[in-house]
């Protein structure tokens, strides 16, 4: 489990680099024996022989597999012993290449900003690390591989022809509730996907493939009428209003918080670098609760309605922004800051007069951003009582009325697209 | 040619510079084996010592990476000093409070390669904060505090007083870098500094931008009383502007004493064997 002493690391942290090393490479191959039971032999190799067993013509070699094993692709789980054993035959193996001290886990655990000065070294460096990127390869490919089957990729099903015939007539409908462009496009789509049909059915007649022919659409576009739409904008203002109260409201809190959760100005005394945790962990603890969650705790507290939605909306965007904006802190030139620093001022004159002008632009363009993504997310919030648009955009869906629901998508499109125009400009002009 | 474009306005009278300073004849500065190792294990300074004389003009110098910026950053704390001791006017640094060393810092000026200028700032402003450290004990380390009349008046004076009276409303990234490095120097003046830390002050300017710089630290030097330690990398200037000089290779002291002194021998002890002398005039 050495790593040898041509490869750059602070000397007094090699033996715990070392013991990570060590760590990091028995649960790598744990990793990758257990993904390889699981996905390529249960998953991929069984099935495919499990397919030969139970054929119209049984082939005897596979029958005797799976009834030696018991597999049915049906019943059968890997359980919990099976998923145990397996990964600790990985981490013997893990720990055999990690004495060797060539493997993944020391090539990751030796990465380090140290330069390596002797050109001798690097050679001899990238040799010692072959394995270790073979290693790399593997497990990278597995892990696709993993992704592959666990997100249930079927791209067969993209081109079956039910889904297909029903994904154009949604898409049919929802043109048709499209203001002033609506009719004329359901048009040209009628046209395009019956098109596509009589091309379908002629080359199977050509080839005599297919049993029957397929039926063209006959969908009738009945436009959503003006009246509608008065509701709609209505609703969409309230969208509008209740992200940028939820923004607005925000900032301020976010501008004070940015300060205590910035690496670099935190590290001066036990309780900054306590707040620098505490602010942290406040962040990402309301990040991770989604929007829609906070949306349902707050329309239980105080009903269902836009301020529910707004508060939602501000708790997220006071964690976002305060993870955006001590970002930015954290980039500024520390020039500024050393040299005011150095004249005795404190740490909150230094904050105000050396970082609060290098952040300001940066600060600006997330806020308009933030307002922007709020009003997208104003639509989101809505759907479980938070007011907005999103209240009728639900109940439309619910109902099945996909051409409202074009109608509704279009409206938010408009104002989502003034939001980009004019955040871009505000952003143009501040540069 | 240079010409001083002010007369000295201002002088550091003998009350306001402290009780401490008594003794004349005590070194201002005494650095007693100072040692840096680095958080990544990089040991910058391995126990470096020197005096620095009331009313000198010394010179650091050495190769890039030999320690000198750290030196000069462990003396106001910047840099927190791994071991060692520094006795800045009586008073040793090392052991200083938050609060108190906020105050020592108020008598250390420095002046940066890079200016360290608030870039989006007005000159005048970039100025007055030289005066923070006087307000920084109010609520809120006095952001509150609107800039008192005395203060502008005095920024205004410093600004005359390094030749650009002309440029207080100008934003600072709207200036040469040698207008930049004398507004730096002019908000060191408003810290009314005992000493000032210059590290490689003209080391990103022209050989002409660079001299006048330099004239400009003379003048606070000989005129205004202040003490100055200042990181350089050229010879002749050192010939030229210091009074002594302190040499570091590899984070520690290998020569110390008057520029006239440095010989080819100690040149090529400092810069390694290799080294050629190159002139800038």
């Amino acid at each position: 489990m050495r790593i040898p002493s041509f490869v750059p690391l602070v000397e007094s942290e090699r033996r715990s680099r070392e013991r990570v090393g060590f760590v990091i490479e028995i649960l790598v191959w744990g990793y990758l024996a257990l993904v390889g039971a699981r996905i390529i032999w249960w998953d991929i190799i069984l099935p495919f022989i499990e397919g030969y067993a139970i054929d119209d013509v049984p082939r005897a070699w596979a029958l005797s597999i799976v009834e030696k094993l018991a597999y049915d692709s049906r019943y059968s789980e890997f359980s919990w012993t099976a998923c145990g054993i397996v990964f600790a035959v990985g981490a013997l193996i893990g720990a055999a290449v990690g004495v060797t001290g060539r493997g993944f886990g020391p090539w990751v655990a030796s990465i380090s900003k140290l330069q390596v000065n002797n050109p001798e070294d690097s050679i001899r460096i990238r040799e010692h690390w072959s394995f270790a990127r073979k290693e790399g390869v593997l497990l990278l490919a597995l892990t696709i591989l993993t992704g592959w089957v666990l997100t249930k990729v079927q791209l067969g099903k993209m081109v079956e022809v039910v889904g297909l015939q029903s994904f154009a007539r949604l898409v049919m409908q929802l043109a048709c509730g499209l203001p002033v462009i609506g009719q004329p496009l359901f048009v040209v789509l009628e046209t395009l996907f019956n098109g596509i049909v009589a091309l379908h059915n002629a080359v199977s007649g050509l080839f005599g493939t297919a049993g029957e022919p397929l039926t063209k659409f006959t969908l009738e576009c009945v436009p959503t009428d003006a009246s509608y739409y008065g509701n709609a904008v209505s609703k969409l203002l309230e969208s509008v209003y209740l992200a940028f109260m939820a923004t607005f409201f925000s900032v301020p809190v976010a501008f004070v918080l940015a300060f205590f959760g910035a690496r670099n100005l935190t590290r001066h005394s036990a309780f900054t670098r306590f707040s620098y945790f505490a602010v942290r962990l406040y962040i990402n603890i309301t990040r991770s609760i989604e929007p829609i969650i906070w949306a349902i705790l707050f329309s239980v507290w105080i009903g269902i309605g836009p301020f529910a939605g707004a508060l939602a909306l501000m708790v997220h965007s006071v964690s976002s922004l305060v993870k955006q904006y001590s970002e930015a802190i954290e980039g500024v030139d520390d020039g500024p800051i050393e040299a005011l620093e150095a004249t005795g001022a404190s740490h909150v004159a230094v904050a105000w007069f050396a970082v609060v002008p290098q952040v300001i632009l940066p600060y600006l363009a997330f806020t308009i951003y933030r307002w922007d993504i709020n009003v997208r997310m104003a639509t989101i919030i809505g759907l479980v009582g938070g007011g907005g648009i999103g209240g009728l955009l639900i109940q439309e869906q619910g109902l099945a009325h996909w051409t409202q629901v074009g109608t509704l998508a279009a409206l938010i499109f408009i104002v989502v697209w003034t939001m980009d125009f004019l955040s871009a400009k505000v952003r143009e002009a501040i540069q | 040619m240079f010409q001083p474009r002010a007369q000295a306005s201002w002088k550091i009278s003998s009350e306001e510079s402290g009780s401490q300073s008594s003794d004349a004849l005590s070194p201002i500065l005494s650095i007693r084996g100072v040692e840096k190792t680095y958080p990544n294990g990089t040991r910058a300074l391995k126990g470096v010592s020197f005096d620095v004389p009331r009313g000198s003009f010394v010179a650091v110098i050495g190769l890039s990476g030999s320690g000198k910026s750290t030196m000069l950053r462990c003396i106001n704390r910047i840099h927190e000093p791994t071991a060692g001791s520094i006795l800045f006017d009586g008073q040793e640094m090392t052991t200083l409070s938050p609060k108190e060393l906020r105050q020592a810092r108020q008598q250390i000026g420095m002046v940066f390669q890079h200016f360290n200028l608030i870039k989006r700032r007005d000159v005048l402003t970039n100025v007055l904060s030289g005066k923070l450290g006087q307000i920084a004990e109010l609520p809120f380390g006095g952001i509150f505090k609107r800039w008192p009349k005395e203060w502008i008046d005095e920024a205004n004076e410093a600004l005359k007083l390094v030749g650009i009276p002309d440029k207080a409303l100008v934003r600072a990234d709207g200036l040469s870098g040698g207008q930049q490095q004398r507004v730096a120097i002019a908000r060191t003046l408003m810290q009314k500094p005992k000493l000032l830390l210059a590290d490689e002050p003209v080391a990103s300017l022209d050989p002409s931008t660079s001299n006048s710089v330099m004239q400009y630290l003379k003048i606070l030097n000989e005129n205004h009383g202040v003490t100055v330690v200042c990181n350089l990398h050229f010879l002749s200037l050192v010939r030229e502007y210091a009074t002594h000089v302190v040499a570091l290779r590899g984070g520690e002291k290998v020569f110390e004493g008057k520029p006239l002194e440095i010989t080819p021998q100690w040149f090529r002890d400092i810069y390694g064997e290799q080294a050629k002398e190159v002139e800038i005039h």
